[in-house]
């Protein structure tokens, strides 16, 4: 069993595909965690806009994702970029939607007190939205690890690399062994990253989770 | 950033044809009122009176329909709006901390943003839990859920005065007390206040807590200001019966018919006692050393009468006090305290002593409020 996976592991070179692969979940992922935050901070205070960019976002969201890739084939080529946008495109949502949903659900009291105090706008986002908001962020991102991390994989199909191509290269070739160890590996990846997540969160959540009104 | 000081101390707080409506309801009407600088004013009624509104828009929380409310004579309007609140302390009930940040830094959080360095800021912040009674060591590092009720109003009152503000807005700031913890509280708060001489404004649903707080108090009700005047001047003259409801003024004019000359009196010091052999001058001396006017002559133990320092002057110092002994007024301790007190208004003698088988046992000073309450 073990000389299986370590034969599998040897001859495709897992190793550097899994390298591979997190470099584009990573790239992908911190892009997505960067744009997302960001638009969810930038249309807090702006309902219209807000729902013109959740529109926009949710149509996104419902394209299959072999579809977004062969769209992006003319733009983006085949590879390591196209897959990565892909990633991006879907992630932005789940992270973008619990920002915004996360600033803007405060209990009124919270911020009127900040208000009465003496902090700014600028200052209460920074000192009492965004920490508050924290525990739903994580819970986006957590979401958008399970796409990027399918997104990455299927990316194999466009000559990415990662482990997808291994995936590829199993079924081209119908060999069992290479399918379920590098699938199973890419699972286990996948449950890894979430239980990190997950751990966060709910240290988070235990940390700044404070009776919204939702 | 730094914000400039607005006032290093305040002269008026004066609100001006205030009025604020909510959707077509007025929360607050019309309203007039001037809080004197150094004063503890207290904004009390039911809830729906404006009280809370009229608060809010002294630190701009809400923007007033019309009227005006000015700072020594500046309107609040000219003020940068975090500027002026950055200089009045703002007290609330319940969520009032932040729970995510600790009690130092809860305290800490607009000397923070104000750039303040990290040891002045835990100097304040010490100082300022010493100030309000909590240790240090003890509260520091802790955070809001891990305190008690009590607790987390004095750190909320802590982080009020963090910047040292010249003017306080108090919220029911021991609303949500139990009644034991609150009368503590209370107590606690008169001995800050007088530490820290600040001009407050103190809303409250409690004629209670107004009485024992309040320097003045101002009545509201439907947005409109009712009365506003000392605990005493409701009391006695109260404008309506709504004021006189809630200042309760016929039960403590009732009270006062059950009462003895001994429930009011206030007991003799020894200090107050001296012997008719003594000279003027030994006796203007003694008086001078304590610091009285009046002193009351025993012989044995016994009640000859009273002479006042006023007396002395202009007496040759040589000479016993003797003859310029006064026959004092006197009520026996069991005496019905309202019908003595009717006789010293009609006699108009403003004090009174009380004996017990002819020994002194205490006096009884009838101010004009007293006397006007019969």
């Amino acid at each position: 069993m073990i000389d299986i996976i370590l034969q599998v592991w040897e001859k495709q070179d897992l190793s550097t595909k899994t390298i591979e692969h997190l470099a584009m979940f990573g790239w992908a992922l911190s892009i997505s965690i960067i744009l997302g935050i960001g638009i969810g901070i930038l249309i807090y205070k702006k309902t219209r806009i807000a729902n013109v960019v959740f529109n926009i976002l949710n149509i996104i969201e419902l394209i299959p994702t072999l579809a977004l890739l062969i769209l992006f084939l003319p733009i983006l080529g085949l590879g390591a970029s196209p897959t990565i946008a892909a990633c991006i495109l879907y992630s932005i949502l789940p992270i973008a939607r619990n920002t915004h949903t996360g600033l803007t659900n405060i209990n009124k009291e919270y911020i009127e007190v900040a208000k009465g105090l003496g902090l700014s706008s600028k200052e209460i986002l920074i000192k009492v939205r965004l920490p508050f908001s924290l525990p739903l962020i994580i819970g986006g991102v957590r979401i958008a690890i399970v796409f990027t991390m399918g997104v990455v994989t299927l990316g194999g199909l466009i000559a990415a690399g990662g482990i997808g191509e291994t995936i590829q290269t199993g079924l081209q070739f119908i060999k069992m062994d290479i399918i379920i160890v590098s699938s199973i590996w890419v699972g286990f990846l996948a449950v890894f990253f979430d239980g990190i997540a997950g751990f966060i969160e709910k240290k988070l959540k235990r940390r700044f989770d404070f009776g919204k009104s939702i | 950033m730094t914000t400039k000081k607005l006032f290093e101390r305040i002269d008026s707080v004066s609100i001006k044809n205030l009025t604020k409506k909510f959707d077509e309801l007025y929360a607050v009407n019309d309203l007039d009122l001037d809080v004197i600088g150094g004063e503890l004013l207290i904004l009390i009624g039911g809830s729906g009176s404006g009280k809370t509104t009229t608060l809010k828009m002294i630190n701009r929380l809400i923007t007033p329909d019309s009227g005006s409310i000015t700072i020594n004579n500046i309107d609040t309007k000219e003020f940068d709006e975090v500027t002026l609140r950055r200089n009045i302390g703002y007290v609330i009930q319940e969520i009032g901390l932040f729970p995510h940040l600790s009690v130092k830094d809860n305290i800490g959080l607009i000397p923070k943003l104000e750039g303040w360095k990290e040891e002045k800021i835990l100097k304040r912040v010490k100082y300022l839990l010493k100030l309000v009674d909590l240790s240090s060591d003890i509260f520091l590092n802790r955070f809001p859920k891990e305190l008690s009720g009590g607790q987390q109003q004095r750190v909320g009152l802590a982080r009020a005065l963090a910047m040292d503000p010249r003017l306080l807005l108090m919220d029911e700031p021991f609303g949500a007390l139990d009644p034991i913890l609150r009368k503590q509280l209370q107590e606690e708060f008169i001995k800050i206040k007088k530490d820290i001489g600040r001009t407050i404004i103190f809303v409250t649903h409690d004629i209670d807590e107004a009485f024992k707080l309040g320097d003045r108090i101002a009545i509201m009700s439907n947005g409109k200001l009712i009365q506003v005047g000392t605990p005493e001047e409701l009391i006695l003259n109260p404008k309506n019966k709504l004021v006189a409801n809630l200042v309760d003024a016929d039960h403590k004019f009732r009270h006062i018919e059950n009462l003895k000359t001994k429930d009011l009196m206030t007991p003799i010091d020894k200090k107050y006692k001296i012997s008719a052999d003594l000279t003027v001058k030994k006796t203007k001396d003694e008086m001078v050393k304590h610091n009285i006017e009046l002193s009351i002559v025993v012989k044995d133990g016994k009640l000859i009468g009273c002479i006042s320092l006023s007396d002395l002057f202009d007496k040759k110092p040589k000479e016993t006090i003797k003859k310029l002994i006064k026959k004092p007024y006197t009520f026996h301790i069991n005496d019905n305290l309202s019908e003595s007190l009717l006789e010293m208004k009609k006699q108009k003698q403003f004090i009174a002593i009380i004996i017990d088988e002819n020994v002194p046992v205490g006096i009884i000073y009838a101010n004009e409020i007293l006397l006007n309450l019969l």
